[in-house]
């Protein structure tokens, strides 16, 4: 490559610059910020630079570049048990001996990594990062490596079958899994010009789509609530089958890297978005994936069956390989994130996905066996009818898809009905856009037809001139950056794409609690995926997903009693009677006050460790450090924490009726925080939605009043509700304070702000009439966070949950006001 | 092999492609590039192995061995020998 003319050398600079400029792309738009890629990246770029000096040692390089990223990444000690998998993996992968003794190993430790894995123990928390790391690398392609290595009788060093379970990207892509092993290891060539013109066109292509996914996910995809005629139904499928682009553009970045690194894999994708048959989508989506299943279970299966002819052996091998690539997701999903769902939608995904594509290759055989003679030239009308059958399966895939990513079939169901509301407006915005794809896919499908003959000359061109727009585009970007930063206001407008965020639709979901016990195998296609892998930036969804059982009454939802799980560190155990708490006896000892608190999230304290939260620190507080007296005689102060992550004022009534008496309280604590209206509406959906029994009379002549329906939109319920959850609000304090009057217990009603939103007023005043109009009191913790920054109290950018800090603050401040308000409690509390 | 290399030619460009003006040669990639999917491979391998009596086992169906019609015809020729 050094030994070139000038004007290669020019193209040379050209691309390096662009990989250069490529980078700081990656930077300031904060590209996979969460998966780490501008580190793996960087390091790629310093390997690409040092490449041409060392060629000789160029493969030898790959593992320490890679150990480097990983101890970036996973410093000290968690580095060397990283190592240590790695040695243990390796050593039994690598060695020639026997295939089964090797597979049982094989077996055998993944078996312990598996342990590892899902066993909540925060002795194994600690070393969790290393199954999913070790998954990552190995769950795929282990398989594609003894598979070749049982048949091939080529000589393949020992570094070329390390580098090909040490793929750089993979540190920054855990998805990007499959890789072929005979391709890789025969596509190894010393640095040339094709080799670095094709890493860097992968990596801007990859970049600019995951700029227009995030284009797609924050002005395009609309929240489901706001689906209303036919145009909204396509524009909502449409829409989240287009932010697969996501996957797409990751992948793509990772080919062009590991093309830097001189192993010139094949492509990935191939314009998924205009296949024209099944069986074609299914040989462009994720090549690897496909020659995968085809090579180690299609070819198999098939030459087992081809006696009992080919439509038979089609049809059969199809769909087993079919149910195996559901299984094999969930697999992956396994080492990933640590859970195999199994879920109908998923089985109706990949079942009806199946069948189309045995029905096309059934299709296809019967062309090849009935064979028309070859067109010499490509007819408008062939183009024509590659077109109509290019929107039929991206219809169709839209469709699939939006079934694969919605919460249940019920709410799939409930989104399709809206097709018949159909007025002219929608009318034209569905036909608007179906001729718009309509004329692209013409022009690609006949630029791919007279790619040979009319287009031969921009078809051997096309790599070579592609990377000038690929530049324009990433200066546009740059400056654009610039603008957005200088508040120019066309600039303003890509803010949310700078970012890695959550879409408003996706923010909505989280903040109403739609995530909770939803795991699935496909919402990697979502900004919720990214901040999901890093649980303890996203800690109330992991604590939902893996704490909280749903029931059928007005509750909903409750913690598993006895459940104990950790997260990096940080233990979050339940009680025998399902309360985030220490055990507690039912009947109250003697010389003690009891209080019990009716909370949510903040109360139930899952940003923090057992001990960290609020509650149990001022109960420890007070007892510590205060002589606490009642009627002259000494107690000790219980608080018993019964709050549940989720819980509205309506689910808080009737906690209080299951445990208030029962557990002999003296008094509660009604914690009230800010936008409960809004909660409510989406408490009332999940009620009927969940077929739950609506046994409160007051919410059950809500609901036959306003004609509330189960296939009620959340947007449809709000608008039929209108101040309903108002007085919803109104009704459930009212319940408590009449209900804690007839049990003689005292109700304390306590506002504490919200981290997010710390100043809203009107809710605090509201809470004050209530206070006064039921008469209980009120204690005020407006202030509590000081001049503290929201990042600096909540647990992470996207979970405004409090942490320690926000936690120890709110403790303070509770203590201070319970001390300050001690005759509400009619107790005497002096310092000790 | 020659005769391999002709009889596989024609087979492929009139059996296997819609485009009869493809500018099929013995070394054109057909796997990795595209040109033939797998249900194509099938349909060739059961042609090749009618065709010259020979049989093929599953992990040969890869393109080391069909990627060209100047790879099919080496290695139907190897398995005749």
């Amino acid at each position: 490559m050094n030994n070139s003319k000038p004007i290669d050398r020019l193209h040379q600079f050209l691309y390096y610059f662009i990989l250069f400029l490529s980078g700081f792309v990656i930077y300031q738009f904060q590209i996979e910020k969460s998966f780490n890629l501008l580190s793996v990246y960087s390091t790629v770029l310093l390997f690409v630079c040092i490449r041409p000096f060392s060629e000789k040692y160029a493969k030898s390089l790959l593992p320490v570049f890679f150990s480097g990223v990983l101890y970036y990444l996973y410093p000290g000690i968690k580095f060397l048990y990283i190592l240590g998998a790695l040695a243990i993996l390796l050593g039994i992968l690598l060695p020639s001996y026997n295939f089964r003794i090797k597979i049982s190993l094989l077996l055998l430790v993944g078996f312990i990594l598996s342990f590892i894995y899902i066993f909540p123990n925060t002795a194994f928390e600690q070393i969790r990062y290393v199954p999913f790391l070790m998954g990552s690398l190995f769950m795929f392609r282990s398989i594609s490596f003894i598979h070749e290595m049982r048949f091939t009788k080529k000589e393949i060093s020992t570094i070329d079958k390390i580098n090909y379970f040490l793929l750089l990207p993979n540190l920054s892509m855990p998805l990007f899994p499959i890789v072929d092993f005979k391709d890789f290891v025969a596509s190894y060539a010393a640095p040339n010009f094709r080799q670095l013109r094709r890493g860097t066109l992968f990596i801007c292509r990859g970049i600019i789509q995951l700029l227009v996914y995030r284009f797609i996910y924050h002005y395009i995809v609309s929240p489901i609530s706001g689906v209303e005629n036919i145009a909204d139904v396509a524009l909502y499928v449409a829409s989240n089958f287009l932010i697969v682009l996501r996957v797409i553009g990751a992948f793509h970045i990772c080919i062009g890297l590991i093309t830097l690194c001189g192993y010139t894999i094949p492509d990935l994708f191939n314009n998924i978005f205009f296949a024209h048959g099944f069986s074609d989508l299914w040989r462009r989506t994720n090549i690897y994936w496909k020659e995968f299943i085809t090579k180690i279970f299609y070819f198999p299966l098939y030459f087992n069956l081809k006696k009992r002819g080919e439509y038979v052996a089609i049809t059969i091998s199809t769909l087993i390989c079919f149910a195996i690539t559901w299984f094999l997701h969930n697999y992956q999903w396994f080492w990933i994130k640590g859970s195999f769902p199994v879920q109908i939608k998923d089985l109706i995904f990949w079942g009806v996905f199946g069948v189309l594509v045995t029905m096309s290759s059934l299709w296809q055989q019967r062309k090849l066996v009935h064979k028309e003679a070859p067109k010499n030239k490509v007819q408008t009308s062939q183009l024509i009818q590659l077109s109509l059958s290019s929107l039929l399966v991206f219809a169709t895939m839209s469709i699939l898809w939006s079934i694969w990513i919605a919460p249940d079939i019920a709410a799939w169901w409930q989104l399709l009905a809206h097709v018949q509301f159909i007025t002219w407006k929608s009318l034209a915005k569905l036909g608007a856009w179906t001729l718009g794809y309509l004329i692209v896919v013409y022009l690609y499908h006949s630029y791919q037809k007279n790619k040979n003959t009319r287009f031969k000359t921009i078809a051997s061109h096309l790599e070579s001139i592609s990377v000038y727009p690929y530049l324009v585009v990433i200066i546009a970007l740059l400056l654009a950056q610039v603008f957005s930063q200088k508040k120019i206001q066309y600039g303003l407008l890509l803010k949310p794409i700078i970012t890695e965020k959550l879409n408003k639709a996706d923010q909505e979901n989280v903040d109403n609690g739609y995530y909770t016990n939803l795991i699935s195998t496909n919402d990697y296609c979502t900004q919720v995926w990214s901040s999901d892998l890093n649980k303890d930036k996203k800690r109330t969804k992991y604590i939902n997903q893996n704490i909280t059982i749903m029931t059928n009454d007005m509750m909903l939802c409750k913690y598993i009693p006895n459940k104990k799980i950790a997260i990096d560190h940080i233990l979050y155990t339940v009680n025998s009677e399902g309360f985030h708490d220490i055990e507690y006896s039912r009947s109250k000892p003697l010389n003690t006050y009891r209080i019990i608190v009716l909370g949510g999230s903040y109360e139930s304290g899952n940003g923090v460790n057992d001990n960290e939260d609020f509650i149990t620190l001022v109960e420890n507080n007070l007892n510590k450090n205060y002589t606490i007296k009642k009627n002259g005689e000494p107690v000790k102060v219980e608080i018993i924490n019964m709050a549940i992550n989720g819980y509205m004022l309506l689910q808080r009534v009737y906690q209080y009726k299951k445990y208030a008496t029962a557990y002999e309280a003296d008094a509660a604590l009604l914690f009230l925080h800010t936008n409960y209206n809004q909660r409510m509406i989406n408490y009332v959906a999940r009620l009927l939605y969940n077929n739950n029994s609506v046994e409160d009379p007051y919410l059950a002549a809500v609901i036959k009043n306003k004609q509330l329906k189960k296939s009620d939109t959340e947007a449809t319920l709000k608008s039929k509700m209108g101040f309903a959850p108002d007085s919803l609000n109104a009704y459930s304090i009212r319940s408590l304070a009449t209900m804690s009057k007839q049990d003689s217990i005292l109700l304390v009603g306590i506002f504490l702000p919200a981290v997010k939103d710390p100043i809203n007023s009107s809710d605090l005043q509201n809470f004050m009439q209530l206070s006064k109009q039921y008469q209980f009191p009120l204690l005020n913790l407006e202030n509590v966070y000081g001049d503290k920054k929201k990042k600096d109290l909540s647990i992470s950018e996207i979970d405004f949950h409090p942490n320690k800090v926000g936690n120890d603050l709110i403790a303070k401040k509770l203590e201070e006001t319970i001390i300050l308000q001690q005759d509400i409690f009619n107790l005497s509390i002096t310092k000790k | 092999m020659e005769t391999i290399l002709a009889e596989t030619k024609t087979y492929i460009s009139t059996q296997l492609l819609d485009d009869a003006s493809f500018p099929l040669e013995y070394e054109t990639a057909l796997i990795s590039s595209g040109l033939i999917d797998s249900i194509s491979t099938l349909k060739l391998v059961d042609y090749l192995e009618k065709k010259y009596h020979i049989e093929f086992l599953p992990h040969e169906v890869d393109k080391d061995h069909l990627d060209s019609i100047e790879l099919i015809a080496a290695f139907v020729q190897s398995k005749m020998n």
